[in-house]
């Protein structure tokens, strides 16, 4: 056998190879992707959720602390704000701060002994926490996702076909109040 | 995840259907022999046979129906959000933690006792049960670890492995327990004819299939319950780091065992499927323990300092157990982020609760569960109706007001739950919490209110600061207060006041 | 559960945290064992529980709401004169007005000077004391 034929199914071998490698390595990140998205869209269901407690919370305790009309104000136009959030950072930095406020509004709450007897406010305050956790949670499943993802991305010899296909790293979710002591802060 | 103790798991759930079946074959045959081999040339196979079909059909058993058996014989009921929001919220919490594919089903077991175990053979597929008694004594951040301890076992696959041995373990003492009868019924018989037959050969299948047929449920009990103990480790491990509050389930276990209650429906074969092994008969470190030591277990989980991860857990464990032997394989530890122990959730946990009154609470959890409408009369005396009750009203025997009754399953609209919902969320609350020293807007004469058909609805006496929930029911135009006599007058159209016991 | 004596269906009362099922047609009370001496505990009246004997009773057996077993009748008081029916792993039953008196019986030794016996005056609250006026 010449030499040439050698080269010839040599090369024609690492185009195979090398083909192959693209197809998975690009199926692999366009699956992560799709997990990432998913990720996002639990924490846009809790954020909802969250929206959509705060007025049935504000109705139910108005009654007891009339006098709280700031509070009640913050909560309101902080989740007027967070309603109205478009962009990843602007979620970020409205949803902090509703999640801060939230804390605060619940710990002046704390001052009304007769709500603790209001089985609407204990149902709701039992939702609110529970959501809370559900977004801290969907957060950390989230930043997972983007880890790998990133890593894939950023990496050797999978950075190739990345660049390739235009594939960007994501952004981490991150929700950062002094307030939000309730909330758990992981980091990798 | 711990990949490769999921392997593993699957690979001993294999093996473990295939010793079975070989040892139930050849007991089978040794029974077969014994019982007709001097009549029968071909006993010996009739009996492997029938045998083999027994290892079949407990095989199919505990493939396909196995949860619904065991469910039903532990008194489990099916809850869903309304029935019981909390613990339905805390299961949702970790199935988002853990990514798990599908919500598992939630059940109350109908027991005083505070335990909890799970049953199902994959994640998309699980069930998980928690007693009256538990939801009593703990506190959200409690039952939150006991949730993901549960939760642990299914996505660690111990479930799998779990119910195909309980389900064996079920037929070997079936078969071993007939097998004992008829040789006492063989042994009468055995004299007489014992002269005519081979003699020797009779024997020694005599003393082999005896010896089998005692060492048979040993056998099984060992392999099943040693089994058991590491895994509660490794579920420890898991609910610390999808709650990233280890202490939370630390002090779960810590009243579950401290619990004087005993598990009603506990049966020595579910016995490893709960959390804390419910019969209490274990000696500490025996062999035939079907859960480590609850002290160890509650030490390594207050010994983990510096975060809720595995590598914590890893050295929290090695410190306190000093077993060199690894817990969780190198394999599943790679890639495992560092995760930071949160701070504890508002919602205090349901501390200094008498035996009594903890048992009333299970007690209201059990009939909120099963469908009882809850009826608070304005003079304090709280009514409890049994689905079975056929009036749509009730008259309070104390003071004789007349109550209309609130289905549960009917839903308040506008508000977020339902009133049974409502009901266990103030399970808590006593009378005395209402608070006398309110400072409202004080207004001398009529209050006047606007009614707001068709929706719950919270107003506040203006004289004395009493609070009222209005259910959507309400029909009355006014309203005499039950603190200090004053009327409040509403503007459009029953009787239905749902009053917060003050 | 139904009631032992008319077969209605009973309903759970509780009032400051004594919980007793009711029956609202025959106004009879079952308590669940242990709740008796309970109730009494917290009045410092056990020694009545110890006063309990069986009896053969003239009134009809009736079954216990729970196992649907025959009940013991037995006699409670000083002087005997409660007939009760007794299902040794369920509770007792207590017919309209039995339930005061046994209570009555089981403080009467212990009324110190000055102190309301607030068992009786609760139970006086939840019940009518001879049911005239109910419905
Ligand atoms: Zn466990
Ligand atoms: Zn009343
Ligand atoms: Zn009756
Ligand atoms: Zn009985």
């Amino acid at each position: 056998m010449a030499a040439g034929t050698v080269v010839i199914i040599v090369l024609a071998g690492i185009i195979v190879f090398g083909l192959l490698y693209v197809v998975a390595t690009y199926n692999s990140l366009v699956g992560l992707r799709n997990q990432l998205k998913n990720a996002w869209s639990q924490i846009e269901v809790q954020l909802k959720r969250r929206h959509d407690l705060i007025p049935n919370l504000v109705e139910t305790t108005r009654g007891y602390a009339a006098h709280e009309r700031q509070t009640f104000d913050a909560v309101t136009s902080a989740r007027a704000r967070a309603a109205g959030a478009k962009s990843m950072s602007e979620i970020s930095s409205a949803e902090s701060e509703l999640t801060g406020v939230l804390s605060r509004f619940m710990a002046v709450m704390e001052n009304y002994p007769e709500l603790k007897a209001n089985q609407n406010f204990l149902a709701l305050q039992e939702e609110l926490t529970s959501t809370e956790n559900k977004i801290a949670f969907a957060r950390q499943a989230y930043n997972d996702q983007v880890l790998f993802l990133n890593n894939k991305i950023q990496m050797f010899p999978s950075n190739v076909v990345a660049g390739m296909f235009n594939f960007r790293p994501a952004e981490y979710f991150e929700l950062e109040d002094k307030a939000q002591a309730a909330v758990p802060k992981v980091s990798f | 995840m711990f990949w490769s103790i999921i392997a593993a798991n699957k690979r001993k759930t294999v093996l473990l259907i295939a010793a079975m079946g070989l040892f139930l074959v050849l007991l089978g045959a040794a029974i077969g022999v014994f019982v007709a081999g001097d009549y029968h040339p071909y006993a010996g196979f009739a009996g492997a046979g029938i045998a083999a079909l027994v290892w079949a059909v407990m095989l199919l058993a505990s493939l396909y129906a196995s949860d619904s058996v065991l469910l039903s014989i532990s008194n489990a009921h099916q809850v869903d959000r309304d029935t019981y929001p909390q613990l339905y919220n805390l299961v949702e919490e970790m199935v988002i933690a853990g990514s798990l594919p599908a919500m598992p089903k939630v059940y109350v077991v109908d027991d005083p006792a505070p335990n909890a175990f799970a049953m199902g053979k994959s994640p998309k597929d699980s069930h998980i049960c928690v007693t009256a008694g538990l939801l009593a004594v703990c506190g959200r951040d409690e039952l939150q670890g006991v949730v993901a301890h549960e939760l642990g076992h299914i996505m660690n696959r111990d479930l799998l492995y779990m119910t195909v041995a309980a389900t064996m373990l079920g037929s070997m003492l079936l078969i071993s327990d007939v097998f004992l009868r008829s040789f006492r019924y063989s042994t009468m018989r055995y004299t007489s004819r014992s002269r005519r037959s081979s003699g020797k050969g009779a024997v020694v299948i005599l003393i082999v299939s005896l010896v089998l047929a005692i060492l048979a449920p040993i056998l099984a009990r060992i392999l099943y319950f040693s089994i058991s103990r590491k895994r509660e480790y490794l579920a420890d491990a898991t609910s610390a780091r999808l709650t990233r509050y280890p202490e939370g389930l630390a002090s779960a276990l810590e009243k579950i065992g401290g619990s004087t209650e005993k598990l009603v429906a506990a049966r020595s074969v579910t016995a490893p499927f709960y959390i804390v092994n419910p019969t209490k008969q274990s000696l500490h470190d025996s062999v035939f323990a079907t859960h480590p030591p609850l002290s160890a277990r509650i030490k390594v989980l207050r010994s983990m300092a510096g975060g809720a991860g595995y590598l914590d857990y890893m050295k929290a464990y090695i410190q306190v157990t000093r077993k060199r032997q690894a817990l969780i394989p190198a394999a599943d530890l790679k890639g495992a982020g560092k995760v930071e122990i949160r701070a504890a959730n508002a919602a205090g946990p349901a501390a200094g609760l008498t035996a009594a009154e903890s048992r009333r609470r299970a007690g209201d959890i059990m009939r909120a569960v099963n469908k009882f409408a809850f009826v608070t009369c304005q003079c304090g005396l709280e009514i409890k109706l049994p689905p079975e009750y056929a009036g749509d009203t009730v008259s309070c025997p104390r003071c004789k007001r007349v109550h209309s009754v609130i289905r549960p399953g009917a839903k308040a609209t506008g508000a977020v739950l339902s009133a049974s919902a409502a009901m266990n969320a103030s399970a808590a609350v006593r009378p005395e919490s209402v608070a006398q020293d309110y400072s409202g807007p004080g207004h001398a004469g009529v209050q006047q209110e606007k009614l707001n058909p068709g929706k719950w609805q919270t107003i506040t006496c203006h004289a004395c600061g009493r609070p009222y929930e209005i259910s959507p029911s309400f029909g009355s135009r006014k309203l005499v207060c039950s603190g200090c006599g004053s009327l409040i007058l509403f503007s459009p159209a029953s009787e239905a006041v749902h009053h917060k016991r003050g | 559960m139904k009631c032992p004596q008319c077969s209605d269906i009973l309903i759970t009362l509780e009032f400051d945290r004594i919980e007793i099922d009711y029956c609202p047609r025959c106004e009879g009370v079952w308590l669940d064992s242990g709740e008796l001496a309970l109730l009494l505990a917290r009045e410092g009246g056990s020694a009545l529980v110890g006063t309990f004997r069986p009896v053969s009773g003239k009134e009809r057996k009736r079954t216990c709401p729970i196992c649907s077993r025959a009940m013991k009748k037995i006699l409670a008081g000083g002087n005997g004169s409660i007939l009760l029916d007794e299902c040794p792993d369920h509770g007792l039953w207590f017919d309209r007005g039995e339930l005061k008196k046994t209570l009555a019986a089981g403080c009467s030794g212990i009324r110190e000077e000055g102190r309301e016996d607030s068992l009786t005056r609760l139970l006086d609250e939840i019940f009518v004391p001879c049911g005239e006026e109910s419905r």
